[in-house]
């Protein structure tokens, strides 16, 4: 009854009209009916499709979701099937399906219609065309936004047009400035690098990911590529000749503007890379000749990188390193990253590069000595002016690869002449912990140890010499007591002594040696690791900042050396322990069984009790961590608003405060080696049980002749050799655990994800020059997750470059919060932020904000002198400038009153000057790099009157040509802005220029008489 | 002490009576209105706001009205059944002058005018329309739905919403202030503009999830309404202000 029903409805579908009615029946019997009500989740897009829907009453809404957001694909109804591509194939579903309706599904599997359409042939082309249809046709319909635009056979018609373009990896789709194939491309799967070549120089423009466009230009505008379209990886295309998109324009106008954004964009990004980028790109080549000899260190096959012109040297250089450690990143990158200042690359800039892609880099000064225990590769600064590429070096000679000339082998001499002293070192080491991000703590720690290999197993080497030198004294003890004693042979004597001598001699030399290499690496590892940590912690968003507290971090810091003593020493150890373990045990059976037997019996206890002791030891050494940095953390406070203690007059109080959690923390230390005294007696007490029965064993078998003298003092010489390893294993074990809970800690701040994570790096925008055009849509904010109140709601705004605005509110509206979204602290909650058309999300951060002048309502200096401070960052200060913005800010009155003047030293919050004073150095330090964007957070409150009208003057001076948000409270500041915007709780009630504004008499207004009455509230 | 009240033979003196009220939690409550009140006579005498006995008479009888005593001997025998005396009857209402007075003083057109144009927003309504169904999927079909087709949302507020107070109504709750609504639904509602579709947002822990259509914003005005809740706001500023002048245990 049901079965006939069903073959009732499947006659009536269009999907199954060329199945005959036995192979309906056979689709009928295996269809499996489900039933949702309405509002039901039927299909997950990403969930393999196991087959054909169809859907027999109700209805269902195709749809996709992202960020929250779903985007309908319409709606389909009795008749409809979805998933159809699923029914030829083993496909991700690529829309989720929901009931729009009481609604009820047939379900066919893959299987059952396979199973049919193998067998009749006009089926399957039926069902191919089927499929192929809707896919397609879904897609185009959905991707043109024809829905109810077009007539069903008028969307027959665009898809008879299209094609499918399989291409592989690296194949060119598209060549710049050719005419020929004038379609619209869109990508499916598979990713599409969009390149330009200008002048020899190709630079990338974008990577396409599936469902973007391109060849939109020459569809469009009937004119050449606008570039080449190369595929980066295996790619499946739609092709839409441009007859039909023309037609698709004619029914939706909507996407010429689509198109015409698109060429606008590539457009200007061509733009930006034409002012980022100039010279050519060449290709690379390597040494192959050069092999090092004894006394030589060489990198065997160094690629060699050529500048295009004087400026790109530095470039070149970094591109030589990045193709020597494999790092794909092309020369143009390169360029637009370091040769950021207009005379080309500084040591600076190519060491902020170096950083940017992941090494650990050192700018040093040094003599040629030196220089000859670096890493290889480095780069050196050459006549003044030139980079060159250190690849080799010896006593004599010197290899480089000069990126004006190529591979060159040089004399000591030669090099000296040229070379200025300075060189930039790279370490790769955060690169490869960078990957190990995702695999375990103890990898990326293993990582720090790969460049030591060599130095591990010579340590490795020396140990295993000590240890079997070790071996050499029981022996000889043995043969001085059973044959120089018993036999009175003093020749005998003399060689026996003067064996332990050379012996000792040797094992004390292998003793230094070893200690030597060991802290050679020592050194290094510790400036890896601890510099990488700084470097990672930097790099976090400002809000690990807010939340943790000074001591916190700094804790963690020594957290590296525990982990670092572990892998050296532990590695090495455990090795070696196990090894000696057995090699001691079988010379012990040797001399006898039974006393190795005893020796064995008392291994187990104390092996256990350490082992039943270690839950303990982890967690006193966590909780001794965890009050040390409590401590810590408040001392550091302390110290740091030192002056607000002394001026409460509360010293006793924060010292007693402190003193509560510095003898918790010694406590707990107390406890802990207390602890440890406890279970070392126990041991302690095992092991004299050991040493005194086998005395005891031993003895009585020398008495009945089992054993001689001499023998019984070597064991007992040997014991004493086996229980260091074996304590040392049991110690291992110890260490393991300390090092775990060291892991845990540095883990819950490595695993925090960095505010620009460096595997993006060649995505990001970076801005040559700021313009400072901002425009905010539906920025809605907060702090926390969905919890916590929105602190800015529904900012809609523009800034045009170069225009001043200005940001008024009470206390609480939000006005620091929209400083620090601009600043790209925080990322908004909601809606967008563009700068200069860009997403601020794209942006190179430390690009971005580096063009940005930030002054905040407190402000601290820094360590150093007036001038360092001004010019912070600038290896080489130009005191013209420093002065000149010393002025506009008002300051450099006061400076030059200063004992010693710009060279004044000042001390981390600026001892000995006013807050004024502290402002006006901070005003004139945000001035100094010509910033695109100026941000005053409340920037001249702490100045008097006086000084913030020197500053009002030169304030026209100040914002010229550039953008300026000057969030402030005087009215004096904010009346010249071009507009004012009004912040009430997070919402810009009002926004107008001062005279608007006032004559409104609104919120503006009202603050405004309040400030000019002078009474609060 | 002397006795409030007596059951039968059980005497209820005023110390039980506090300890009753602080028991109830009613104590502090009334502690703190006397206090308030207190601290505004102060205010007012230090301010040297004076009080003339026309006034106090006006008061007294505005007051005795107010409770129903129209003659001068029921004012007498209501004095003496609630165990009082004249002076304190005339302490009374002269501190309810000062009160009043300084109130005034405060809150003057200008003041309230000018309280307003600050806190606008504040006062600001919406009238919107929602509808509450089960599940997450639920919702955003129906979303998707009115995205389409608008002018249904009624229909399916009566048909579908789980809220029975509104569903009769299109969902309709007009005159929406801030400060009622969960904070992020009320940051979308008053950024929204009319006839936007918002949510689904989830109802407290539950599985309920919330669509709200806004039919209208208006635009905070200088109403009565208004008026009073800014003088009472004021008046409460003002208030917490003078407190922090006195010292107050108790």
């Amino acid at each position: 009854m049901r079965t006939s029903s069903i073959i009732k409805f499947l006659e009536s579908v269009e999907v199954f009209s060329s199945f005959n009615p036995n192979e309906l029946k056979y689709l009928a019997i295996h269809a499996q009916s489900s039933q949702y009500d309405f509002g039901t989740a039927i299909l997950k897009a990403g969930d393999p499709g196991q087959g054909l829907c169809l859907v027999k009453s109700g209805k269902v809404r195709l749809f996709t979701e992202s960020e929250g957001k779903e985007k309908s694909f319409g709606i389909r109804g009795p008749g409809d099937t979805f998933n159809e591509i699923s029914a030829l194939k083993e496909t991700l579903t690529e829309y989720s399906v929901r009931s729009s309706a009481k609604t009820e599904i047939l379900f066919f599997s893959r299987e059952v219609i396979m199973d049919l359409l193998n067998r009749n042939e006009t089926a399957r082309h039926f069902m191919t065309r089927y499929v192929a249809l809707k896919v397609t046709g879904g897609f185009v319909t959905h991707f043109f936004n024809l829905r109810s635009k077009v007539s069903r056979t008028e969307i027959q018609s665009i898809i008879e047009e299209l094609g499918v373009r399989r291409v592989q990896a690296g194949q060119e789709i598209l060549s710049q400035d050719s005419a020929e194939d004038r379609s619209l491309y869109i990508v499916r799967h598979g990713e599409i690098n969009i390149v330009r070549e200008e002048e020899g120089t190709t630079y990338p423009l974008k990577v396409l990911g599936s469902g973007e466009i391109f060849g939109e230009k020459a569809c469009l505008k009937y004119s050449v590529q606008q570039a080449s379209a190369i595929a980066k990886t295996d790619a499946v295309l739609m092709v839409v000749p441009q007859k039909t998109v023309h037609f698709i324009i004619k029914n939706n106008p909507d996407i010429r503007n689509v198109l015409e954004d698109r060429i606008a964009f590539t457009e200007k990004e061509i733009e930006r890379h034409r002012k980022l980028a100039e010279g050519r790109k060449k290709g690379f080549l390597f040494d192959t000749r050069s092999k090092s000899k004894s006394g030589e260190q060489i990198i065997k096959r160094f690629p060699f990188v050529e500048q295009a012109e004087q400026t790109d040297c530095g470039a070149a250089c970094l591109a030589m390193i990045c193709k020597h450690y494999d790092i794909p990143m092309t020369l143009g990158k390169l360029r637009e990253m370091a040769n950021v200042t207009t005379d080309g690359a500084t040591m600076d800039s190519l060491a902020r590069v170096g950083e940017s892609l992941g090494f650990v880099t050192k700018g040093v000064k040094c003599t040629y000595n030196t220089l000859l225990g670096f890493d290889l590769p480095f780069i050196a600064h050459w006549e003044g002016y030139h980079y060159i590429v250190v690849y080799g070096v010896s006593k004599n000679h010197v290899w480089v690869a000069d990126p004006a000339v190529g591979f060159k082998k040089m004399s000591l001499s030669a090099f000296e002449k040229g070379w200025t002293g300075n060189c930039l070192l790279f370490s790769a080491t955060d690169k490869l912990a960078e990957i190990a991000v995702e695999q375990s703590p103890w990898l990326r720690f293993a990582g720090y140890l790969r460049p030591f290999k060599k130095v591990l197993l010579d340590l490795f080497f020396a140990a295993l010499i000590i240890q079997i030198l070790g071996l050499a004294p029981p022996l000889i003890i043995q043969n001085i007591l059973d044959r120089v004693v018993v036999h009175q042979s003093p020749d005998l004597l003399n060689v026996m002594i003067l064996g332990l001598a050379i012996t000792m001699i040797f094992s004390h030399l292998t003793g230094f040696l070893s200690v030597y290499l060991s802290n050679f690496m020592i050194r290094k590892l510790d400036f890896n690791m601890i510099s990488h940590f700084y470097k990672y912690v930097l790099s976090l968003p400002i809000s690990f900042f807010a939340k943790r507290k000074t001591g916190d971090i700094i804790a963690r810091f020594h957290e590296n050396n525990t982990i670092r003593r572990f892998m050296t020493e532990g590695s090495i150890s455990t090795v070696l322990n196990t090894l000696m373990i057995f090699t001691y045990f079988t010379v012990m059976f040797i001399y006898n069984v039974k006393l190795t037997l005893i020796l064995l019996a008392f291994v187990p206890p104390i092996v256990l009790l350490t082992l039943a002791a270690t839950p303990k030891y982890k967690d006193y050494a966590r909780r001794t961590f965890y009050a040390g940095a409590d401590a810590e953390s408040m001392l550091v406070e302390t110290l740091g608003s030192a002056e607000i203690v002394k001026g409460m007059g509360v010293e006793r109080a924060m010292r007693l405060k402190w003193e509560k959690k510095y003898s918790k923390t010694l406590d707990l230390r107390y406890r802990a080696e207390m602890f440890t005294a406890l279970v070392g007696i126990f041991s302690g007490v095992f092991k004299a049980g050991t040493h005194l029965t086998l005395l005891w064993v031993g003895t009585r078998m020398v008495l009945t002749q089992e054993l001689s003298i001499g023998q019984l003092m070597a064991f007992n010489a040997l014991i004493g050799s086996v229980m260091a390893p074996i304590m040392g294993m049991v110690g291992i074990w110890d260490e393991l655990q300390e090092a775990l809970v060291s892991m845990e800690r540095l883990g819950d701040v490595l695993e925090l994800e960095p505010e620009q994570k460096p595997e993006n790096i060649s995505s990001r925008v970076i801005l040559p020059d700021l313009k400072g055009d901002i425009r905010f849509e539906d920025v809605y904010f907060r702090y926390g997750d969905k919890t916590t109140p929105y602190i800015l709601k529904n900012i809609n705004l523009e800034i045009k470059a170069g225009s001043t605005v200005a940001v008024v509110g009470r206390s609480g509206s939000g006005k620091s919060t929209f400083a620090n979204l601009l600043m790209g602290f925080y990322k908004p909650a909601d809606g967008k932020i563009h700068v200069d058309d860009y997403d601020i999300n794209m942006l190179d951060m430390e690009y971005y904000r580096r063009q940005i002048g930030y002054v905040m309502q407190t402000n601290s200096l820094f360590s150093g002198t007036v001038s360092e401070n001004i010019a912070i960052g600038d290896q080489n200060p130009d005191p013209r400038r420093i002065t000149e913005v010393a002025k506009l800010a008002d300051a450099h009155g006061f400076i030059s009153n200063l004992p010693l003047g710009y060279e004044q030293m000042v001390g981390e919050r600026g001892t000995g000057l006013s807050g004024g004073q502290i402002q006006r150095i901070c005003i004139a330090r945000a001035l100094y790099h010509n910033p695109g964007l100026l941000i005053f957070d409340e920037a001249t409150s702490a100045l008097d009157s006086e000084s913030e009208n020197h500053i009002q003057m030169s304030m026209r001076e100040i914002l010229r040509k550039r953008t300026a948000v000057i969030i402030a409270h005087r009215l004096s500041t904010i009346m010249n802005a071009d507009r004012i915007l009004v912040l009430y709780k997070g919402t810009i009630v009002e926004q107008g220029t001062h005279q608007e504004l006032f004559e409104k008499g609104g919120m503006y207004f009202q603050l405004i008489q309040k400030q000019m009455g002078g009474i609060e509230n | 002490m002397s006795t409030l009240l007596k059951i039968d033979e059980e005497a209820i003196s005023a110390d039980q009576f506090i300890k009753f009220l602080k028991f109830s939690n009613e104590f502090s409550e009334l502690m703190k209105k006397l206090i308030r009140n207190k601290v505004t006579v102060h205010a007012a005498k230090k301010r040297g706001i004076t009080v003339s006995t026309e006034e106090v008479q006006q008061m007294a009888d505005d007051f005795r009205r107010c409770i129903g005593l129209h003659r001068a001997k029921e004012t007498h025998e209501w004095i003496e059944r609630i165990g009082i005396t004249p002076e304190d009857f005339e302490t009374f209402i002269t501190e309810h002058v000062f009160k009043k007075k300084m109130i005034d003083t405060l809150t003057t057109e200008e003041a309230v005018a000018a309280y307003f144009n600050l806190n606008a927003p504040r006062f600001d309504t919406a009238d919107i329309k929602h509808i509450v169904v089960e599940g997450r999927e639920k919702a955003m079909e129906f979303i998707a739905l009115l995205d389409e087709e608008p002018e249904n949302f009624d229909e399916f507020a009566r048909e579908y919403s789980l809220d029975d107070e509104t569903k009769n109504t299109g969902g309709y709750i007009p005159e929406v202030r801030r400060g009622i609504l969960p904070d992020e639904v009320e940051a979308k509602v008053f950024n929204a503009s009319a006839d936007d579709i918002l949510g689904p947002f989830q109802v407290g822990e539950e599985e309920l999830y919330e669509i709200i259509r806004v039919t209208a914003i208006h635009p905070a005005r200088l109403d009565k309404s208004a008026r009073e809740k800014i003088s009472e706001a004021i008046y409460d500023e003002w208030l917490n202000e003078r407190l922090k002048e006195h010292s107050v245990r108790f």
